[in-house]
């Protein structure tokens, strides 16, 4: 039979039983939509764990002291980053460095009516922080710390720990801390805004001042805690702090620095929890994967078996068994195209749509998430998503059109007249 | 009537096997994935719960209440003596609790006279505090503690920390309940990893005994954790506290449960749930599609028998019935077996869980969960699936069977 | 009758001993007050593995119980402490109240040397909590001095135990060390130079030794010195701290 013709035999059969063909569709569709849908979470979930992850924990790499790590339970600040201008200016040459933020962290005590309560602070260099750290747009209440040509240091509070010592935009605050030269830090800082970043970690247990006030108040001038770089492609890491080792080694001198690699940092926990939350995530994708495909499975046998009559007489008619196949293999194809393409586009839609609104797990889940999960999760939207779930749609209902159809064209006439199988 | 109905959807859906199979199979693989996920997320969300009672402060912690004002700050001068505590002992088991007697000395640890590291030295009652609290079970290189000798258990951490091993002899730089200067070197006789990484990072264990002759508490205790047989605060939290009010030699005591204790942790992990329960509400969407598709199938395949049927009499309703009565019997079967398998699924992850450890050797997460994953019963869960699997079935064949009886006798037999 | 007569000198000389020892003890705490004092003093602090600190700070101490410090080396300039009997506020440049220094805060150390707040917030003398006993003579700097051994009177103290080296004829401490009750010895004070200001002597260069660390040892350098001026009460205020 000439290839044609089975096409037009396909359509027709398509468009005779409506019914049939659109339940299939919408199955299909939904299938697709649904798998869309959840990569994108997941995909998203995962990108959240990790941005939150290199932004606040680790950077893509960290360049620290050498001593630094052995002490870092008290934090010593003398034990810091020197000359970190003339380092940072040095590492930006190399291939694939996006950022180098230079970042101190510290602990201090907050005298509250006679309370002393243990506080965590951050300080930032707000305008390199910018290419990588979304803090201006996470400032909900007042305004980010002003720096020069002011009357009072300024410091900024997250929302969790406002809330939890009673403090709000205006208010003043005085802290204590050890500073590099171990002397006391003794400030009282004006508390311009509010941040949240949505991730609870964060906003319940940090202030953030910016570096030139922690030079005054740590006696820090020259130095940093800490030297976070991010890269272009994070893929690099290793290869990056190799290279920026070598770049260190002329900068030992009494102090030795390293560039620690994310993915060793904490005796490589980091980066074990990292990939044991891929792989979880993968084999839950995995097997939501399976119950759609049972959906389409489900949906497409059925009609296979419904139509077994159907196939006795054609086979009857003196259609060959191989066009036969064809022939349902062609129609499951044409239906399984609709339906997919019209899965994706729903799918995109929608993905779009909860990328840009987002996902509030908090409301789910009650009022926290834990370590490093944002509250809201914004899935992600991509078009490889998209031409993913688009073969998927195709490929499985082919394949399980497939299989029954081949036995199908092997019966006997008779037998399928009679409708058993 | 409705026994004739009942009989005839039996006998179609014995005669449309495959249908049946097929889409019971369906209805029961999601359900059962159901019961199995959320049996494990329980599990997950539980265990850290139960780690905050069984690394760190047991059902409750009875303390004075001098103490509880500045817990913070670990006063070890605010104590329960001797005569309270076992007053408190014979109370607690009377009640079938168990009770552990520990005083926390904030102090510093150095090794070789370098670098002091702060940490919490814990004075426990080695014959007391296994039954509280699950360190004993957490030691994983030498010996736990026992009266007969001096030594000191640190964690996994404190050993990478410090630099030591078994044998190594370490400073403990504290003050003494009166507020005297001490600095002491002790073995290190066991090394311990809880998955509590509060625990890990800041908790070293020496016995009472030795406390008493080098710390100066002399068989006092500033904190006597409890623990219940069942794990839950209740009843025995109100009966210990009504017994504790009868008594005048305790009337300076207060209770802290461990929820009060742990609160800021809880309220920082208060739903990895949230993450979780999207997941849930996936498959919940999954399977409520494929039923719902399946159904739809069916009753539109079979629209020429629904003409027949009526054709030869039978009344539109019970029509309608039968074929609600179908659908029931497949999401009925469906469940069934969905729910019998999540059980044995559930089951055998209740007894031997998912083994991580290989993959999460040496790891310190933010949240205190082991290395193996278990599930727990959820029998809410199972119920409710076991509904949510018939309703669905049963609701999704009301409108196409209703809409199959709409049309002309006429024209749905020659469908 | 001989045994008797021996008995009682015995006994005579182990009481006319305690008396002794207990007037030593009575001499060098008269000899470590001062009605006031009023220094510069420089310290330098030196730890394993870190750089050489150099504070410097000027002093208006009067009686026992009122202490009035500033910082004026750039790293520290502007905190100012004051202790007021046992209290201890510290005020520092930038901030805008003085907060006090309580509870466990005051176990660290002063500035990162190797004094803590509590060594210097001591008001009670030698002889009214320790019991003393002449264990020996030494020479220290070629001065010949009384070995003493102190033993805590009461449970409630710092350091159980303390080893004084005094200077015979001017009575005052050359050598000090302080152990823990364990035994192990914490830190070691020597004196490395003393002057004489007002027919006083005052220790004006005095090293601290933390025993418990590797090379961690902090020298104090006291200059521009005056003895039992008047000093206004005013300056011991939480006012001119929060100037």
């Amino acid at each position: 039979m000439k290839e044609i013709y089975i096409y037009k035999m396909a359509f027709r059969n398509i468009s005779r039983n409506k019914r049939r063909t659109v339940l299939s569709a919408v199955a299909i569709t939904l299938a697709v939509i649904f798998v869309c849908v959840m990569k994108s979470y997941i995909v998203g979930f995962n990108n959240n764990f990790r941005n939150n992850l290199f932004l606040f924990e680790t950077g893509h790499i960290k360049i620290l002291n050498k001593d630094f790590i052995k002490e870092e339970k008290i934090m010593p600040l003398d034990l810091s980053v020197e000359n970190y201008t003339s380092i940072m200016t040095d590492i930006q040459k190399l291939k694939y460095i996006k950022a180098v933020l230079p970042r101190t962290k510290f602990i201090s005590i907050l005298n509250q009516e006679g309370k002393l309560k243990t506080v965590s602070g951050l300080a930032v260099d707000i305008k390199k922080e910018c290419k990588i750290n979304p803090l201006k747009t996470k400032i909900k209440k007042g305004r980010l710390f002003k720096e020069f040509g002011y009357k009072q240091y300024e410091i900024i509070i997250g929302e969790g720990l406002a809330e939890s010592l009673n403090l709000k935009t205006g208010d003043k605050i005085t802290l204590m801390a050890k500073t590099a030269e171990e002397g006391i830090g003794h400030m009282t800082f004006k508390i311009s805004g509010i941040f949240s970043y949505g991730v609870n970690e964060i906003d319940r247990n940090y202030f953030i001042i910016p570096l030139s006030t922690a030079s005054v108040f740590l006696k820090m001038k020259n130095s940093v805690g800490e030297l976070d770089v991010f890269l272009t492609n994070p893929d690099k890491s290793t290869i990056t702090a190799h290279k920026i080792n070598k770049i260190l080694k002329k900068y030992s001198g009494f102090n030795i620095y390293r560039a620690y690699d994310w993915k060793e940092q904490k005796n490589g926990q980091y980066y074990k929890i990292v990939t044991i939350t891929d792989k979880s995530y993968n084999i839950i994708y995995v097997v939501l994967l399976i119950l759609a495909s049972l959906v389409i499975i489900n949906t497409t046998m059925m009609v296979i078996y419904e139509r077994i009559k159907e196939i006795g007489t054609l086979a009857s008619l003196g259609m060959r068994p191989f066009a036969i196949v064809k022939l349902f293999f062609y129609e499951a194809l044409i239906i399984s195209i609709i339906g997919s393409l019209a899965g994706t586009i729903f799918g995109g839609i929608l993905s779009y749509g909860i990328s840009k609104y987002g996902i509030d797990l908090a409301k789910l889940g009650g009022k926290g998430i834990g370590f490093q999960i944002s509250n809201i999760i914004y899935p992600y939207f991509g078009f490889d998503i998209l031409l993913f779930s688009f073969l998927f749609g195709v490929v499985v209902s082919a394949v399980c059109v497939f299989i029954p159809s081949l036995k199908a064209a092997r019966i006997k006439p008779i037998t399928a007249l009679r409708n058993e199988l | 009537m409705i026994k004739t109905l009942l009989i005839l959807s039996w006998k179609n859906l014995k005669r449309h096997t495959k249908r049946t199979v097929i889409t019971s199979s369906a209805i029961s693989f999601g359900i059962a994935l159901l019961i199995w996920t959320d049996g494990l997320l329980k599990w997950a969300d539980n265990e850290s719960k139960r780690n905050l009672i069984r690394y760190e402060f047991g059902n409750f912690i009875i303390c004075t209440k001098d103490f509880k004002q500045d817990k913070d700050n670990f006063p070890v001068n605010k104590v329960l003596n001797k005569r309270q505590i076992n007053k408190i002992k014979s109370i607690a088991e009377k009640y079938n609790c168990y009770i552990a007697p520990r005083t926390g000395f904030k102090s510093f640890l150095s090794f070789n006279r370098n670098f002091g590291i702060p940490y919490i030295v814990y004075a426990v009652n080695p014959d007391l505090d296994f039954k509280v609290f699950k360190i004993k079970n957490s030691v994983i290189k030498g010996t736990y503690l026992n009266n007969n000798e001096d030594g000191i258990l640190i964690s996994e951490y404190c050993k990478k920390n410090l630099n030591v091993d078994i044998g190594d002899y370490i400073t403990i730089e504290t003050k003494t309940r009166y507020d005297t200067y001490q600095a002491v070197q002790v073995k290190i006789t066991g090394i311990y990893r809880t998955p509590d990484p509060v625990v890990d990072r800041n908790q070293v264990f020496i016995t009472s005994k030795f406390a008493d002759r080098n710390l100066q508490t002399e068989g006092t205790a500033t904190i006597i954790a409890v623990k219940t047989e069942n794990n839950k605060n209740e009843p025995y939290l109100s009966k210990i506290k009504a017994a504790i009010k009868k008594e005048r030699g305790l009337s300076n005591l207060t209770e802290i449960t461990w929820q009060e204790a742990g609160k800021d942790y809880l309220l920082l992990s208060r739903s990895k749930r949230g993450a979780s329960k999207i997941i849930i509400i996936f498959i919940f969407v999954i399977v409520a599609v494929g039923i719902v598709n399946t159904m739809l199938m069916a009753v539109f395949e079979r629209t020429k028998e629904i003409g027949m049927l009526r054709a030869l009499g039978i009344r539109d309703k019970y029509v309608v019935l039968s074929f609600i009565f179908e659908s029931a019997g497949i999401g009925l079967l469906g469940s069934l077996i969905g729910v019998i398998l999540g059980i044995i699924a559930n089951a055998y992850s209740v007894t031997y869980g998912l083994d991580f450890s290989s993959a999460l050797k040496d790891i310190d997460i933010g949240y205190r969960v082991g290395t193996i994953g278990y599930n727990e019963w959820n029998p809410k869960m199972m119920l409710g699936a076991f509904i949510f699997g018939i309703t669905i079935s049963i609701l999704v064949s009301i409108i196409p069977a209703r809409k199959a009886v709409k049309l002309k006798i006429t024209e749905s037999v020659n469908n | 009758m001989k045994k008797i007569f021996i008995l009682i000198i015995i006994l005579f000389a182990k009481i006319s001993t305690a008396e002794t020892t207990e007037a030593i003890l009575k001499k060098i705490d008269s000899n470590m007050r001062y009605k006031s004092i009023k220094y510069t003093g420089i310290m330098e602090i030196n730890k394993h593995h870190r750089r050489k600190k150099i504070k410097t700070f000027t002093a208006i101490i009067k009686g026992t119980d009122k202490a009035f410090i500033e910082f004026i080396n750039p790293e520290d300039r502007g905190t100012k402490f004051l202790k007021l009997g046992d209290e201890l506020w510290i005020k520092g440049a930038f901030a805008e109240q003085a907060d006090k220094i309580s509870g466990h805060l005051l176990k660290n150390s002063l500035m990162g040397s190797d004094f803590s707040y509590e060594d210097t917030m001591e008001n009670e003398s030698l002889n009214t909590l320790y019991k003393s006993k002449i264990i020996g003579e030494e020479k220290i700097n070629n001065h010949m001095c009384y070995k003493l051994e102190l033993t805590a009177k009461k449970k409630k103290i710092s350091y159980p135990k303390l080893i004084i080296w005094a200077d015979k004829e001017k009575y005052i401490i050359l050598k000090e060390q302080f152990f823990a009750l364990s035994g192990l010895l914490l830190k070691e004070m020597s004196v490395l130079k003393v002057k004489k200001i007002n027919n006083k002597y005052i220790p004006v260069k005095i090293k601290m030794e933390n025993k418990q660390r590797k090379n961690s040892y902090t020298i104090l350098k006291m200059k521009n010195i005056s003895v039992n001026q008047k000093i206004s009460d005013r300056v011991f205020s939480k006012r001119n701290l929060e100037k």
